[in-house]
């Protein structure tokens, strides 16, 4: 058996810990996004905007954030020109009233949370049906529909005493879902935590397994269990994000009760899905109109986190399944299921299906971000691909 | 770091970032959108003071000050909870023995994150047929629901305690677009409305969550009858004037549970006041094994649970869009391992119906023989597929329905 590095174990038992704090043993058969939801502004198809109504020269934008929790939902809104607002509202298609309303003071920028978010709200999103309204004491000033932006890349971070540079005798994890919007920059942190009385919680510049300089102070946004932190982002810190040398650091109640976690490896965007926080897979295929051109499906991990699969004492199969789509409306869909079965020591199982083989062709490609491994897997000229078990990806050793 | 001489690495960073994506739709999974109902069964909690060690079935409880609570150690019951399909509201049905609840409480428990409140409702003239109503229910109320970690706490006056976790229950659901022509004769309504109307035969409730364009109605009723025809009315609800979104969550008689639950013709009416408007059942019903795909197919398979088992049941539906869905196998094999996996048959049908008249169905095998059943509910007409992977019958594809 190959011999890893202690960070690498300590990667590990963090990852196991991830696994601990999401398992259920329930199976969902309703799917639902197991990240966090973005909804934006920002004018991407010449339709949306936040933009002056009733004559006004009012303009801006507007980017939301619904915690993984679906506890709370965090907005940042910008104005220019127009007047003055006192109030943002808003409101799902098909109901006469506003499902929130803050009071706001001036120009801007405006942020405001809604907590708790009701579901109502936070499914409209899904749906497109999301608008967001500026009043001032006249009336309404400003108005633009809620869409999901481009751009998004959301990475799922274990924080533990490990990462600390040198190590530190903290027992507390944490685990944050860090979603970077590109265009605009905005960064949004969502943790759940069990530090006992936090003091700071920051983000550093710097790579793995060395001491880097703070980038920027997020202690504002620490609660008692969770952190919410939603705010336009410096382009640097940006760039510096996007080549994995940031980290995110906790300090407990005393000097040595400290996580750290760094924002690298397995991310998800949308043409790449990360699995078990370990394996990134992305598909690309040719649509059946278009054989002779190939260009990247988007891709969303679907249903409950780590959805029990086989069921026995002692021995649960977790499986988490991905839908990749080349067209709108998942017409030609492909779907990824992988199926940790580490526990039973049977390895990790690859299942692939899709709506129409018979007439366009898949590219699945698979890497192990922990033993490095990659692969690639092809649904061309009609050849399907049954369950199968990847003994290539191989189960880490148990901490 | 040295951002200013990276803008290379920045541009490559955009450009996998938005590598591929044509349509931003695209980026979403399209699900049917439904109501949804959970069933949790109450237990006594030993003492109030005990919150989060788990229940204590068949205990008498206590009060804080140690005194006896007065609750029966024979107390009993289950909560039926019913979730719109907006989300807009969830509606707690009880059925209690030896336990007058005055606070509902809803808590998760997700993500390490232990007994989080995040509603209470107090009850007025509470009995043990509870029945409380949450106005914008908390989205992380519902989502819990899904994996099995909401779970509802009952109190009463003297602060006894009763709790369960909720499940989901086993539903057929119906969607029903409604306007002024179905109603017979057609009434001169422009009121228009999309109602679902789901019902638990298990524990016997019907709800019923409606989209109205109109803000009159205060009437709903279920008949019997097929369309262009009247028939016997099987249950009226009353809703209260003014709600666009009206909302239902009522036992259902054994004829209502019936009728639902088989392919028989039956219909919806809204009162507006001065008319009416009416919708048919499409005969698409979806339940727990059936697929309904582009509002018109039902969709069932049949065939082996597990890989290595032979015992043979229907798969369980699972839509990922309103043409698109899967029929998955959860069985059993012979070791006693539950099979959970993508193993089963996907369904797809494309709308061709512009071009050739037809609509396409294409089935997917990825595990042992089964036979699929396609039905066409406007036209009656099945089809029914033989499918097995050991031979070369695991892929349809070009099978049609005629549109009109």
């Amino acid at each position: 058996m190959t011999t890893l590095p202690s960070s690498t174990r300590g990667l590990i038992v963090g990852i196991s810990a991830l696994f601990l704090l999401t398992a259920s043993d329930v199976s969902a058969t309703i799917k639902q996004n197991n990240f966090p939801i973005t909804a934006s502004t920002a004018v991407i198809d010449g339709t949306a905007g936040w933009l002056g109504v009733n004559e006004s020269s009012a303009s801006g934008d507007c980017h939301l954030l619904v915690t993984l929790l679906r506890t709370k939902v965090l907005g940042y809104c910008t104005l220019e020109g127009g007047a003055p607002l006192t109030e943002i509202q808003l409101w799902v298609d098909g109901f006469d009233t506003p499902v929130f309303t803050t009071p706001v003071v001036g120009d801007g920028p405006f942020s405001f949370t809604v907590d708790p978010a009701p579901a109502l709200l936070v499914r409209a999103f899904s749906n497109n049906s999301v608008k967001i309204q500026g009043h001032t004491i006249a009336g309404l000033e400003i108005e633009g529909p809620l869409r999901r932006p481009y751009g998004v890349t959301t990475f799922t971070v274990p924080v533990y005493a490990a990462e600390v540079v040198p190590p530190s005798d903290s027992t507390a994890l944490a685990v944050c879902l860090v979603t970077i919007l590109t265009n605009p920059s905005f960064l949004g942190v969502d943790c759940v935590h069990n530090l006992i009385d936090p003091q700071t919680f920051e983000l550093y510049g710097g790579p793995a397994r060395s001491a880097g300089q703070l980038a920027l102070d997020l202690t504002s946004s620490l609660g008692e269990t969770t952190v919410t932190y939603w705010q336009p982002l410096d382009n640097a810190v940006l760039i510096a994000m996007a080549n994995d040398l940031t980290y995110l650091r906790m300090v407990g109640a005393t000097e040595n009760d400290i996580i750290r976690g760094q924002v690298n490896g397995c991310r998800t965007s949308a043409s790449t899905v990360c699995m078990f926080g370990r394996f990134n897979v992305r598909a690309q295929g040719s649509p059946s109109d278009d054989s002779t051109r190939q260009f990247g499906a988007t891709g969303e991990l679907l249903a409950a986190p780590f959805e029990s699969l086989i069921v026995a004492t002692d021995e649960v199969w977790k499986t988490q399944t991905a839908l990749f789509s080349l067209t709108g409306e998942n017409e030609q869909s492909l779907l990824v299921e992988m199926s940790d079965g580490c526990s039973t020591g049977q390895g990790i199982a690859l299942n692939i299906v899709g709506t129409d083989f018979e007439r366009f062709d898949y590219f699945v490609f698979f890497s192990d971000l922990l033993m490095g491994y990659s692969d690639q897997l092809t649904t061309a000229g009609g050849y399907r691909l049954d369950r199968r078990l990847a003994y290539a990806m191989p189960c880490p050793p148990r901490p | 770091m040295k951002p200013h001489t990276s803008l290379s690495v920045w541009t490559i960073f955009v450009a996998v970032l938005t590598f591929g994506i044509t349509n931003a739709s695209a980026q979403q999974v399209l699900l049917p959108p439904a109501p949804s109902a959970w069933t949790a069964s109450l237990e006594t909690v030993a003492s109030t003071e005990d919150t989060s060690n788990g229940s204590s079935a068949g205990t008498s409880s206590t009060a804080t000050d140690g005194s006896s609570t007065g609750t029966s150690s024979t107390a009993t019951g289950s909560c039926h909870l019913f979730v719109t399909r907006s989300g807009h509201r969830a509606l707690t049905r009880c059925s209690l023995t030896n336990f007058t609840p005055t606070t509902f409480s809803f808590f998760t428990h997700r993500f390490g994150l232990e007994n989080q409140l995040l509603a209470a409702v107090d009850t007025i003239d509470g009995d043990s047929a509870a029945s409380v109503t949450l106005e914008m229910p908390p989205a992380s109320f519902v989502d819990a629901l899904l994996t099995g970690d909401a779970r509802l706490d009952l109190q009463d006056a003297a602060g006894s305690l009763m709790r369960g976790t909720f499940s989901e229950a086993e539903t057929t659901i119906t969607t029903f677009n409604l306007d002024g022509a179905q109603v017979i004769p057609p009434s001169d309504s422009l009121a228009t409305g999309q109602c679902n109307v789901l019902v638990a035969a298990i524990p016997a409730l019907v709800g019923i969550d409606c989209s109205l364009s109109t803000t009159t109605a205060d009437t709903i009723t279920l008949n019997a009858g097929t369309r262009g025809k009247t028939g016997n009315t099987l249950e009226t609800f009353t809703i209260p004037v003014g709600d666009r979104h009206p909302t239902a969550w009522v036992p259902a008689n054994s004829v209502l549970i019936q009728t639902t639950n088989s392919p028989a013709p039956y219909y919806l009416s809204v009162d507006t006041g001065t008319d009416a408007i009416r919708g048919q059942a499409d005969g698409c019903r979806r339940n727990k094994y059936t697929l309904c795909l582009q509002d018109r197919f039902v969709i069932t398979s049949e065939g082996d649970l597990g890989f290595d088992d032979k015992t043979r049941g229907s798969g369980e539906a699972e839509p990922i869009s309103l043409k698109f869905g899967l029929l998955r196998m959860r069985g059993t094999n012979k070791s006693g391992l539950q099979m959970n996996t993508l193993s089963g048959v996907t369904a797809y049908i494309k709308n061709s119906c512009a071009a050739l008249q037809t609509f396409t169905v294409q089935l997917t095998l990825n595990a042992g023989a089964t036979n699929v059943t396609v039905r066409d509910t406007q036209t009656n007409l099945s089809r029914i597929f033989a499918l097995d992977s050991e031979g070369k019958s695991s892929i349809v594809d070009r099978t049609t329905f005629l549109c009109e």
